[in-house]
């Protein structure tokens, strides 16, 4: 396996596996923990590193798991007995732990503690890609099998206690393999950018669904993408460093997926904005021809967006001549279902939230569109089926729309 | 006389380093729905996570079914206060119901037809199955509360503890709850509910315990709904109570030797 090939296939697994874990880090709020535990590492890395002059992965690997429990059982237990807020605390961990493995760098001096400062895949030699291996294999599954007690467990602890989950087990074995990933993510791309990797992957498929279950699957590709795409670009350009280009590259796809995600996707939002708009303004079009038809000469002149006149038209509801505009029988009835929603919802504001006759009009053009049928027929009920609205003008009757 | 569902002894509590709960004996009958009453900061739901065993007692013990919480998991059910729901993970109004159906499947085990079934027909008693693949954050409060009323349902618990169901609801949705409280009690099962409002606790409950603190009144509604017990349970904290304690657990400020 050359080089290249041994960084792609890190590059994956490490992908894959922070993806994994990382969407249960951002749902249950966790972002800032995992930081603090990149860095309260640091000092057992160091330790182990200058321990065993053989660089056992497994080693080293051990001694930065104590040290991150030790920064965690510090972290719980100033939260307890202090009154100072998680994030002070989680900050004066980080920073303790941290600076405490700094100065045991220029102590001891460790050999191969750069890469764990600052990131390179390259570094990440057999050993390391075999532990690598072991533990995306438990993650994939562990995670997946357990799937469904662990979202419960997440997702509200309390009623996962009652239940009999032992949830502190729970808390305690993810922890554990979260500080694992951590620790071998950081050779990787280094102490700072670890976050990053466990955070981006799942904060992108938050915006495309709304289940955990596909959260965790796109988490986990987009993971796998960019961290692949950091190594071969880093790969293809000189001096370009690989740890930055895979957050980068999954940055890249976050804004992607923040831009073109189909839940909250800025692209979509605006897209389901227009088409609902359109909606109304074609709707506002109908009600006004047949306002028009009600008491002709009143509404004049006309002018319609010729965009919005062609869609009525291609659905059937208003027919068109070189000069003039009317309703089809189709568009006339959704027109009188427009206006009887409004003058329905006038009638309810007056007699049930207290409003007076000469406010209600611009609340009712908003709301008009937004009442469907079982809505209206609610209205029409719990008004006694009233025949003339506030003003009173008169009431379109449903009953050429019962069968259709 | 039976045992009850739900017994504490001499139950005393602190938050966060502060005494909230003080000497709680409390015993509430099988099939029953009681109401647990009390102003701001009465320790309400310091009780309810007390008995959950979410937080430990200083002092004394609580035992449901007649033996303590952790022999009786999966047979106690809860619904939380809405403010401590996470309503942006990604969970459906279906997967919701669902959890209540979890009890007995262990770790790795899944939830299959029966449970499935289930989880819906709960649902459709409180009337959301219309909206199943919803998220729940795309919900109105009342919908909310519906939704973790129909997880308690497909529980199938014995005890039901429930932390503020009526916060934040239409009317609707209350006449709603009412009725599927009234009828769980009436199939024999015990719930417990935190509860803020005054003017329904008469008609809602067969049951109130008054709480300021420590225990004021306890009982059947109509003993325990009485202007003279209110206005103890309302009138204000014990001062000295809450002081003394408050010192005591600071350790300062004590009498000069």
């Amino acid at each position: 396996m050359t080089a290249l090939h041994s960084a792609l296939l890190a590059a994956l697994l490490l992908g894959i596996v922070s993806g994994l874990l990382g969407s249960f880090v951002v749902v249950r709020r966790m972002a800032l923990t995992g930081d603090m535990l990149s860095h309260a590492v640091l000092p057992g890395v160091v330790a182990g590193l200058a321990w065993n002059t053989t660089r056992n992965p497994l080693l080293v690997l051990i001694c930065a798991v104590l040290a991150g429990v030790v920064g965690s059982v510090t972290m719980n237990g100033l939260l307890r007995h202090t009154r100072l807020k998680p994030d002070a605390v989680l900050a004066l961990v980080l920073s303790v732990f941290f600076a405490l493995g700094i100065a045991m760098i220029s102590r001891v001096q460790p050999a191969g503690v750069q890469a764990f400062l600052y990131g390179q895949v390259a570094a990440i030699d057999q050993r390391d890609l075999l532990l690598l291996l072991a533990v995306t294999a438990i993650t994939v599954t562990v995670v997946p099998l357990a799937f469904r007690s662990l979202s419960l467990v997440s997702f509200d602890a309390s009623f996962a206690r009652l239940l009999g989950f032992p949830v502190r087990f729970f808390d305690i074995a993810f922890f554990l393999l979260l500080t694992v990933v951590i620790v071998i993510a950081m050779q990787a791309v280094g102490v700072v950018l670890v976050t990053a990797m466990l955070v981006t992957p799942a904060a992108a498929a938050r915006f495309c669904t709304h289940s955990l279950a596909k959260t965790t699957a796109i988490s986990c590709a987009i993971g796998a993408v960019g961290g692949i795409a950091g190594v071969w670009i880093s790969a293809s350009r000189d001096s370009l460093p690989t740890g930055p280009l895979m957050a980068l590259s999954t940055t890249l796809l976050f804004a992607a997926a923040a831009l073109l995600g189909p839940r909250r996707g800025w692209l979509p939002t605006l897209l389901r904005r227009r088409s609902e708009s359109h909606r109304i303004a074609g709707e506002d079009i109908l009600k006004t021809l047949w306002l028009r038809e009600e008491a002709p000469g009143l509404i004049q002149p006309l002018i319609f967006k010729e965009g919005l006149l062609k869609k009525l038209a291609a659905a059937g509801l208003v027919h068109r001549t070189a000069t003039t505009v009317d309703l089809t029988p189709t568009g006339r009835d959704r027109a009188a279902m427009l206006v009887r929603s409004h003058r329905l919802w006038e009638r309810y504001l007056t007699e049930y939230a207290a409003y007076k006759t000469d406010h209600v009009h611009d609340d009712a053009e908003r709301a008009e569109h937004w009442i469907d049928e079982a809505r209206m027929a609610l209205l029409a009920t719990k008004l006694g089926n009233p025949a003339l609205d506030p003003h009173g003008r008169s009431i379109p009757s449903i009953d050429k729309e019962v069968n259709t | 006389m039976s045992t009850p569902a739900l017994e504490t002894h001499d139950l005393s509590v602190s938050y966060r380093g502060k005494p909230v709960l003080h000497g709680v004996d409390i015993e509430i009958p099988y099939g029953s729905l009681t109401g647990i009453m009390g102003p701001n900061g009465a320790g309400k739901s310091t009780l309810l996570k007390a008995i959950m065993g979410v937080v430990e007692p200083d002092n004394g013990w609580v035992k449901l079914l007649d033996k303590p919480l952790k022999q009786v998991l999966g047979r106690i059910g809860y619904v939380p206060q809405r403010e401590s729901v996470d309503w942006d993970f990604p969970v459906t109004v279906f997967d919701v119901a669902l959890m209540g159906t979890y009890a007995g499947l262990g770790w790795f085990g899944r939830p299959g037809k029966r449970h499935r079934a289930r989880a819906m027909e709960a649902l459709e008693q409180t009337g959301m199955a219309d909206l199943a693949k919803r998220q729940i954050g795309e919900l109105s409060g009342g919908q909310q509360q519906r939704t973790f009323l129909a997880r308690a349902l497909a529980q199938d618990a014995e005890i039901y503890l429930m932390d503020e169901p009526f916060a934040g609801v239409d009317a609707a949705t209350e006449r709603t709850i009412v009725h599927l409280l009234g009828r769980m009690r009436d199939t024999g099962k015990t719930v417990i509910v935190v509860h803020h409002d005054l003017q329904t606790a008469q008609r809602y409950f067969d049951r109130l315990l008054l709480l300021n603190m420590r225990v004021v009144a306890h009982g059947p509604t109509e003993e325990v709904f009485r202007p003279d017990v209110l206005e103890t349970t309302y009138g204000g904290k014990l001062t000295l109570l809450s002081d003394i304690a408050a010192r005591s657990a600071r350790g300062e400020g004590g009498r000069k030797q």
